[in-house]
């Protein structure tokens, strides 16, 4: 939440969530990811977690 | 005018330093022998002189009045060589005796050795002697040669000759020795800097197998330069691999753009051209940065900012991180890890090296494997398996797949740098650990041993 509406890059959750200072081979933050949007997603929930294309992932309500 | 190299050296120098103090310790030896003896020698004639004075005042008193004048002149009668008597009255006047008048002065005298002759004392020698009042009011003088003293006297002062003589030629000697010694072998450790610095980098120090101090400098040496050795090795080696494996991609890449240039119709055909290019360029600074990481890597063979970690903690970690990818690639992935198992390692390097091993074991094995990843304590230290049912390395690659770039001819088709397994062992020594490849009986097994926490 502290990052709420704010752009947080790959990089940084690879640092932070998992305390990775290299890059993957394989799709460790997308999996995640997609893991976490299935459970918030779960009672049909407006999307949290939105994408952003060549940047990263950002965390808001719905616009 | 230049002195003979030996003669310019430290040991040299030293060795005269102490050459001059083994003579002035000599000499303070010879000094207090001198002194010490001498005196000893003097005393005893002193004793004979005050014994004889004693025995004539004895006699003397015998005799009765002018007892003193009888009694010396029988003394001078039956004198031995050497010996010598004096009586005389007030006025200096000889009543008896074998020696010349002179000043009536009390107490100890002594007489250097004359060589001009002359009439007291006579002979050679030097004389001691101690003169005293009578009760007779005369005055009596007992005398007797120094021979002895003198005797003593020249043979100190040979001895002390022939000692200097010995201790200058024996230092000096010495220090002609140890200082061609000591230099013969400097020589060799600046013959071979030479050589080193004249490009024969694979020359090293010779050892004695002494164990003494030289052969100490010259495995610190040696060590110091296969160290340097090693790094130009793998500055080296970086250099020719960025130079051979990225000249392939830019030239892709190259060819890539030319074509969009020449063939693009359309602003989405050049778009789509642009962004497979950035693709290409990301896979080139991704080797770029593996191939820095792991020359740094290399770079420190001792351990530098280890500290103790909780690998059981960490290898659970890397199972919740990569079960749900496996799951996602149909794969599965199981842990059997030992709990606190405990080493001393680096905390951003570590995760590394497992990640890049259990990501090898993904990406090489198709869907539906099984890929194992466990840890124990074992008798030579920590063991860490990651192990898979999938294709397997050919026994006889098992040790080229550490090589930078080498790939598998069935890798070609994944991606990847070919970097992986260098840098996973490379930060495996860099732990002072243990990397290996095995038949997993089907599949691969890497094997890691850590040394155990001390």
């Amino acid at each position: 939440m502290r990052h709420a509406g704010k752009i947080v890059t790959r990089t940084m959750l690879l640092e932070h969530v998992w305390d990775f200072h290299f890059d993957p081979k394989t799709s460790v933050v997308e999996t995640h990811i997609s893991r976490l949007r299935a459970k918030l997603n779960r009672d049909e929930a407006p999307e949290l977690i939105h994408t952003m294309r060549g940047a990263g992932y950002s965390l808001h309500a719905p616009s | 005018m230049r002195l003979p190299r030996f003669l310019r050296t430290t040991s040299f120098r030293l060795t005269l330093l102490y050459a001059g103090l083994f003579c002035a310790s000599v000499l303070l030896l010879f000094g207090a022998i001198f002194w010490f003896g001498t005196g000893y020698v003097a005393d005893q004639i002193d004793r004979s002189v005050s014994n004889e004075i004693s025995e004539i005042s004895a006699h003397a008193a015998v005799e009765g009045p002018d007892g003193f004048r009888q009694t010396v002149a029988l003394y001078v009668k039956d004198a031995p060589a050497g010996v010598y008597y004096l009586l005389q009255d007030v006025s200096g006047r000889v009543l008896a005796g074998n020696i010349p008048a002179m000043d009536p002065i009390m107490g100890l005298r002594s007489w250097p050795r004359r060589k001009d002759g002359g009439n007291f004392p006579v002979g050679r020698h030097g004389v001691r002697g101690r003169g005293v009042s009578t009760a007779e009011g005369t005055y009596l003088f007992v005398g007797l040669d120094s021979v002895e003293l003198d005797r003593m006297r020249a043979l100190i002062a040979k001895a002390f000759l022939w000692g200097l003589a010995a201790t200058i030629a024996l230092a000096l000697l010495g220090g002609t020795v140890m200082s061609l010694g000591l230099l013969r072998r400097v020589e060799a450790i600046s013959q071979t800097s030479r050589r080193i610095v004249a490009g024969d980098l694979n020359r090293r120090i010779p050892m004695h197998g002494t164990n003494d101090e030289f052969d100490h400098l010259a495995a610190s040496l040696n060590t110091m330069l296969d160290r340097i050795q090693g790094l130009m090795e793998g500055l080296q080696q970086v250099s020719s691999d960025i130079a051979h494996d990225l000249r392939t991609p830019l030239s892709r890449l190259r060819q890539r753009l030319e074509l969009a240039r020449r063939r693009a119709h359309s602003v989405d055909e050049l778009h789509d051209a642009l962004d497979s290019s950035i693709l290409d360029v990301n896979a080139i600074l991704e080797t770029f940065a593996a191939l820095l990481r792991i020359a740094q890597i290399e770079a420190h063979t001792h351990a530098v900012g280890l500290a103790p970690i909780d690998l059981s903690d960490m290898l659970g970690g890397m199972i919740d991180t990569y079960q749900s990818v496996a799951e996602e690639r149909g794969q599965k992935l199981c842990g059997e890890i030992a709990p606190g198992l405990t080493i001393s390692g680096d905390r951003e390097l570590l995760p590394q090296l497992f990640s890049n091993l259990i990501e090898n074991a993904m990406r090489h094995c198709a869907e539906g494997t099984t890929i194992v990843l466990r840890a124990a304590c074992a008798a030579t230290g920590i063991e860490v398996l990651v192990s898979d049912n999938g294709p397997g390395i050919p026994a006889a690659l098992r040790e080229k797949v550490f090589q930078r770039f080498f790939r598998l001819e069935h890798s070609r088709t994944t991606e990847g740098t070919g970097l992986g397994l260098t840098l996973a062992r490379a930060i495996a020594s860099l732990h002072g650990a243990t990397m290996q490849l095995s038949d997993n009986q089907p599949g691969l097994r890497v094997q890691t041993i850590f040394p155990g926490e001390k």
